[in-house]
């Protein structure tokens, strides 16, 4: 399954062993459903990449 | 309005503490009650002659103060002992609780965490009269509480 990074928006994020606070990245399992109900809740946001620009000739 | 159905209860609970930098110890098996107070923000008001009403002003917020309830039981690494330790650690243990009121159930979860010291000490009392288990409580002094979400 894919990876994908996430910022953490909500005050925290309560994983089994930690906490991650908001502002932090984090990587979750982009199929997971757990990671769909972060998102539609809007306690993560994917982190888009900025695909790199083509130089001019 | 229709009344809405999205009421919860604590009977599925999830209770947990950790230190500063350590990992979280689910104690749901001895946890009775979550106690929270404090938190309030600081107002002030003065009266003039003229007029009806005050002059309101606003300051800080107070501590929030969180307080566990649980079963008693004897081991080392029981919670009772746990929190008796950190209590009476020189200078007191920094430790960190959360809970979540249907943290069992999944993801997505509302939960809530602070991070301070025991300021009311983890002892235990007794009464011949009862059959009742025997439970103790502490409670916690932090700055804040933080609203989070189960992962």
């Amino acid at each position: 399954m894919a990876k994908k990074r996430y910022i953490v928006k909500a005050d925290f994020l309560a994983f089994s062993d930690k906490n991650v606070h908001q502002g932090n990245e984090i990587e979750l399992e982009a199929t997971n459903p757990g990671t769909k109900v972060l998102l539609e809740q809007e306690a993560i946001e994917e982190i888009k990449e900025e695909k790199p620009k083509k130089e001019k000739e | 309005m229709p009344q809405t159905t999205g009421g919860i209860s604590f009977v599925n609970a999830k209770v947990e503490y950790g230190t500063g930098s350590g990992s979280f110890t689910d104690i749901s098996g001895w946890a009775n009650t979550v106690e929270v107070s404090g938190g309030d923000r600081a107002s002030g008001e003065v009266y003039t002659v003229d007029g009806d009403t005050g002059i309101v002003t606003f300051g800080k917020r107070a501590p929030v103060d969180v307080s566990y309830m649980c079963v008693f039981t004897e081991g080392a690494t029981d919670p009772f002992e746990k929190f008796r330790g950190y209590h009476q650690a020189a200078d007191g243990t920094q430790i960190r609780l959360r809970w979540s009121p249907q943290g069992g159930a999944g993801t997505g979860k509302i939960a809530f965490t602070g991070t301070g010291k025991i300021t009311a000490a983890p002892w235990l009392g007794g009464d011949a009269a009862s059959p009742d288990p025997l439970t103790f409580s502490f409670t916690m002094r932090t700055a804040e509480l933080l609203k989070g979400v189960t992962a």
